[in-house]
């Protein structure tokens, strides 16, 4: 589903991802940690197309097609889903509107009916109970004013609305707390399938005793430097990262 | 993914989707002005002396006033003996009915969206259509006039009303007030004339469609709404001009007044001619918009979707007499190209408990320059007076400008005062996030924009909230890139 | 001929006189300076109400007052004003009393630091130290600040040597006795930081007589790369004294300046602070609280330029207004096109104590680039009849509990004076002010 081949990506000048190699089928979930600043936010936003990140190095094949080359919203339409760190708050723009905006557009895309009102509600009712999201959230401003926890399980509302073929999930689990974060895993794990695929890059190993990874990945330095089954998280978090790192310098 | 300059450039240009001319045959005083003008001006709509006197008067104040220097606004000299202060769709006398009424008029504003054919009107709106300087048609006549409620042309009711408008013409803003109240005092053509009995709820919104069409011609409409104690009015006005390549002059009054219990509600939502993107043509809008909340409890609202004009200069105010009166401002006023806005409120506060509220969300785009410009005066009769006040500000592309100028003068203690302003710009994060959700970058700007306006939006009537949410759309199509 | 134009002409006599009498061997390089603020003055006139900046502060009761230039070369000894000083460590003392450096008072010795006074540079023809008296000021931006630059005659030259931490502060104050009674004093200081330093000044106005003067100062800062103030004002004249004091600050790369005003005395004053940052990561905090009570007009103007990118301002300032004390506040906040990147945030909040008071507050931004964070937000208001309501309830007197939320009111500004003694003194001193207003429900 998802090829990528020797990416290589600067940020203002700087070199962050240095040659990252991953290939993602249709029904696996990778898990992509790794310490601060080794360049898994960038990987993560890279993929979704953000301005401000200079791709000097490689490709990236998505569904058969080049995914760099495509416009943000072109991803988004493609089944490419990013889900935030840190959700933007959109004041004033309601979030059933934004809801319903994004999913016509994106089932446009596919050449599928725009969903009536009815069906549409229907649909988000039962959705946001899924995730345990409070409906009176559907009803404000997109993000505003929500909590941490709101605003990650509305996150996975958007992801379950849309239907994404890819998602990606950046730091998904940070500043949950327990409950919220299974409810966020909850919401993962139903997003399971074999025609889909996710990426869940997280800096905790906390998170993926609840999302059980297929493989596994340490980004360090701006490569993938070591990668495995599910198991390697539990030696990360004997042992930490220091361990692989020292390897691969070696 | 940005579109270059020079086609976005021409996208806005081609976005005036108002700029054509109807040809049509008119009778138009040839440019300048002098008492002579004036006087052929009160005997073309066969005015009785005292008006042309009230007339008389204002011009020959009017010639010792200097013109306005503003700070903030530039534009070159006007020159006053160039434009033309009167012009008349042929025939000269007012159409009887909508029968009468030259179907190429008729066109014109079911070009605009507005039909003025009654089976094919706005259910609840009656509308009164201002071509150039004159009323060329008023709908719903019947059913507003069972319910004792005036609405017609000002002409008309100078004629039919004199009484009414003696009284209240001027009263609200006086000639001598500023050097445009002055100059549309000497010279104005025509405008809306309405008028709510005591206790009588207006059964439709009353709207007036304002279009200038001649070239070199002046449009200086007066309007006075009169609200009797416990009555209701919604107006609600629409202006729109041809692409010229020449600077046009809109200089209008309305005045309002409120009394006990009273409620209006005034509606604008402008869209003159702006000019080229590069600041060729387009409207000069020098409007003065006062509203008189003269009894207890009485309660005016101004709400403004301003997207049109070269510049606009205007500050719709309200002066709150009566006690617990209260006033309200709510704006959208969107800069592109090279156009200017200067626009705000004052809210006057002179009897107790009376209570303003002031929400502003300035729009500047390209090298478009927006200034909020707001006077809150709490005198000293003006126990517990409450204000509050909203300036925001929203920036797209770095050539623009936004300013923010509140004046707060409180002489009672027991009065409270709040106000905030923000500028920010249209978040990348915000455009990113929108886009990664699958919308496409115009659509993502456009529900962030509304979402930014959503406060003034809801205060305008059902119908029109719609249409000024699709004017800004288009109004800032190819703006973002 | 009006008042106004009567004074102009009165004034640009007594000046052109003043300087014909200044002895000729201080320097043509001054004189020239002198001659060419009196052609600025001409220019300028004094200001009037038609002006935006003095539309509501009117200068016609200072005029009317005649106050005369002049100068006074009395020197103090003795422990007469001793306890002016500030209490603890300084690090160096600058005294001046009715305009007059005094040596025998100052104390001007820090390693470091160099402190002269206006008057021995000129004396001297000390170059050197003036060569940078007016880069910020120019020959003056209204007709007050052009007779400063024509009539200076003394001040403070204060410059902390690149990579010097003080950690005392430095004490900057001037008296007026009584003996200053219908003169016009003409001060003008220089404060330079060199790259790195870091400082505290403290600089205040007293007065020992009820008497009316007239302080017409000029203060120029100018901060050097990545040098640090802290700049602690309090004008505490007479209260028959007229106070116009012009404060301009220069920002260098990376540089911080964080001033506290306090303005409490005075029969009309008006302080105008305008901060420009010369170069990328610089910042500027200002503060500031003003009271105005019986007979008092108090005015502060601030106006901050964002000039280039990548630059903070804060400003945050309280009044507090009783009796029929008028207050005017005006804070402008300019981002040039080229300064992308600037956060600016002004609040003003004001307290009304009594129905014969006023504030006219005008806050205005002016934003010419797009990726900016600014704001302001204004109030005016009363004490919460709830908090009043719930200090009674605990047994407090109304006049306490109107007290203690006026100095709550103040607090978040009076924290911004470092020193404790200071801090208590002032809140001594504002308690003192207010008290009589707070007695009775105005």
């Amino acid at each position: 589903m998802l090829r990528i081949r020797d990416l290589r990506t600067s940020v203002e000048g700087k070199e962050i991802l240095k040659g990252i190699d991953l290939e993602v089928k249709a029904g696996e979930v990778h898990a992509v940690m790794g310490p601060n600043g080794s360049g898994k936010s960038t990987l993560a936003h890279v993929l979704a197309g953000r301005d401000g990140y200079q791709v000097t190095g490689g490709d990236v094949e998505f569904l058969g097609q080049d995914l760099l080359d495509l416009e943000v919203e072109e991803r988004a339409h493609k089944g490419l889903f990013l889900a935030m760190q840190y959700p933007v708050e959109l004041p004033g723009v309601n979030n059933l509107t934004f809801l319903r905006e994004s999913l016509n557009a994106v089932r446009r895309a596919r050449g599928e009916e725009e969903m009536d009102a009815v069906g549409f509600m229907k649909l988000v009712r039962r959705k946001a109970d899924e995730v345990k999201l409070d409906h009176k959230l559907l009803k404000r401003s997109v993000n505003a004013g929500f909590s941490g926890g709101e605003k990650k399980r509305n996150e996975i509302l958007q992801m379950a609305m849309l239907e994404p073929r890819l998602a990606i999930l950046d730091e998904t689990d940070s500043g949950l707390d327990i409950d919220a974060l299974r409810t966020v895993a909850d919401g993962v794990n139903m997003m399971r399938s074999p025609e889909r695929a996710l990426i869940v890059v997280t800096h905790y190993q906390r998170l993926l005793e609840y999302i059980e990874p297929d493989h596994l990945h340490v980004l360090a330095g701006g490569r993938i430097v070591h990668s495995g089954g599910k198991e390697l998280a539990f030696e990360l978090e004997e042992r930490g990262y220091g361990w692989l790192l020292e390897e691969n310098a070696a | 993914m940005s579109v270059p300059e020079q086609q976005m450039d021409e996208l806005v240009r081609s976005e005036y989707k108002q700029g054509f001319i109807t040809p049509i045959e008119s009778d138009t005083l040839p440019p300048g002005l002098d008492e002579g003008v004036i006087r052929a001006i009160s005997e073309k709509k066969g005015e009785p002396e005292w008006m042309l006197e009230k007339r008389l008067v204002a011009y020959r104040h009017w010639l010792t006033m200097p013109e306005p220097q503003w700070s903030s606004l530039h534009h070159p000299p006007i020159d006053f003996q160039s434009i033309s202060y009167f012009s008349s769709p042929r025939p000269k006398d007012g159409p009887k009915n909508l029968d009468e009424v030259d179907p190429e008029l008729l066109e014109t504003y079911e070009k605009l969206g507005i039909p003025i054919d009654e089976q094919k009107a706005l259910a609840g709106v009656a509308v009164d259509a201002v071509f150039d300087s004159v009323s060329v048609a008023t709908t719903f006549r019947k059913p507003l006039a069972e319910a004792g409620v005036l609405f017609c042309s000002m002409s008309e009711a100078i004629r039919e009303y004199p009484d009414l408008v003696r009284q209240y013409l001027g009263k609200v803003v006086p000639h001598k007030d500023n050097y445009f109240a002055a100059l549309n005092s000497a010279v104005f053509s025509d405008g809306t004339f309405v008028y709510i009995p005591r206790g009588v709820r207006c059964p439709m919104e009353l709207s007036t469609y304002f279009r200038i069409n001649e070239a070199k011609t002046g449009q200086f409409e007066r309007t006075l709404i009169v609200a009797e104690a416990g009555s209701h009015v919604s107006y609600l006005e629409g202006c729109t001009a041809p692409m010229r390549d020449e600077n046009q002059l809109h200089a209008a009054v309305v005045e309002l007044v409120a009394l006990e219990d009273a409620r209006i509600k005034y509606s604008t939502v402008q869209n003159w001619y702006p000019g080229d993107a590069q600041g060729r043509g387009g409207i000069y809008n020098f409007v003065t918009k006062r509203g008189d909340c003269r009894g207890d409890r009485s309660h005016i609202s101004w709400t403004q979707v301003e997207t049109g004009s070269a510049i606009t200069w205007k500050y719709p105010s309200c002066i709150l007499r009566g006690k617990d009166s209260v006033g309200e401002f709510y704006s959208v006023a969107v800069t592109k190209g090279r156009q200017q806005a200067d626009t705000g409120t004052k809210m006057i506060h002179i009897g107790e408990n009376t209570r303003s509220t002031i929400v502003s969300k300035g729009i500047s785009a390209m090298q478009g320059s927006n200034a909020y410009r707001g006077l809150v005066r709490m005198t000293t009769g003006a126990e517990n007076a409450r204000n509050h006040t909203q300036c925001d500000s929203l920036l797209i592309g770095d050539r623009c400008s936004a300013h923010t100028y509140p004046y707060i003068e409180v002489k009672n203690p027991t009065a409270t005062v709040e106000h905030e302003a923000t500028t920010s710009k249209v978040g990348e994060d915000q455009l990113f996030y929108c886009r990664q959700r699958g919308l496409s970058e115009e659509d993502a700007v456009s529900m962030i924009i509304n979402g930014f306006c959503k406060e003034v939006f809801k205060e305008l009537p059902m119908e029109f909230a719609v249409e000024a949410q699709k004017l800004l759309a288009v109004s800032l199509e190819g703006a973002v890139g | 001929m009006t008042l106004q134009s009567q004074a102009v002409s009165d004034f640009q006599k007594a000046t052109q006189h003043y300087i014909a009498g200044l002895p000729l061997d201080r320097g043509a390089w001054l004189t020239d300076h002198r001659w060419s603020a009196v052609t600025r003055f001409s220019d300028l006139g004094f200001p009037d109400k038609r002006q935006e900046a003095w539309r509501y502060t009117s200068i016609e009761g200072l005029l009317k007052q005649g106050f005369v230039t002049s100068d006074s070369d009395m020197e103090v000894v003795g422990t007469e004003f001793e306890h002016h000083f500030l209490d603890g460590p300084t690090a160096g003392r600058v005294v001046f009393v009715d305009g007059a450096f005094q040596p025998s008072l100052s104390d001007t010795h820090v390693p470091g630091v160099r402190i002269n006074n206006l008057r021995s540079a000129m004396e001297t023809s000390d170059l050197e130290t003036l060569k940078s008296v007016g880069t910020l000021s120019g020959p003056g931006t209204h007709g007050f600040s052009a007779l400063n630059m024509a009539t200076m005659r003394d001040g403070a030259l204060i410059r902390v040597s690149a990579g010097l931490r003080l950690d005392a502060p430095i004490d900057l104050v001037s008296i007026s006795t009584s003996s200053a009674s219908g003169r016009a004093m003409r001060p003008r200081h220089l404060i330079v930081l060199e790259q790195d330093a870091e400082a505290t000044l403290v600089e205040r106005y007293l007065s020992t007589s009820d008497n009316a003067y007239f302080t017409n100062l000029v203060c120029e800062v100018l901060l050097e790369e990545r040098a640090s103030l802290v700049h602690q004002r309090v004008q505490q004249e007479s209260p028959s004294a007229y106070h116009l004091a012009d404060l301009h600050i220069e920002l260098q790369a990376d540089a911080s300046y964080r001033g506290v005003n306090l303005a409490i005395g005075g029969a009309w004053s008006r302080t105008k602070i305008g901060n420009s940052f010369a170069a990328p990561g610089a910042s500027c905090e200002l503060h500031g609280l003003y009271l105005a009570g019986e007979g008092q007009l108090v005015d502060f103007h601030l106006d901050v330029d964002h000039g280039v990118p990548g630059c903070d301002s804060r400003e945050n300032f309280r009044g507090i207004l009783y009796g029929n004390g008028r207050a005017v506040f005006d804070g402008r906040i300019l981002v040039q096109k080229q300064a992308q990147k600037s956060s600016a945030h002004l609040s003003n909040a004001n307290l009304m104590l009594s129905r014969r008071a006023e504030i006219d507050t005008k806050p205005q931004l002016e934003i010419l680039a797009d990726d900016v964070m600014c704001s302001h937000g204004t109030t005016v208001g009363q004490i919460d009849p709830q908090a009043l309501f719930y200090l009674r309830s605990r047994g407090l007197s109304e006049e306490r509990a109107r007290r203690l939320l006026c100095l709550g009111f103040a607090s978040e500004i009076l924290e911004q004076f470092e020193s404790g003694s200071l801090q208590d003194h002032l809140a001594e001193l504002i308690q003192q002010k207010i008290g009589s207003e707070t007695k009775g429900a105005s």
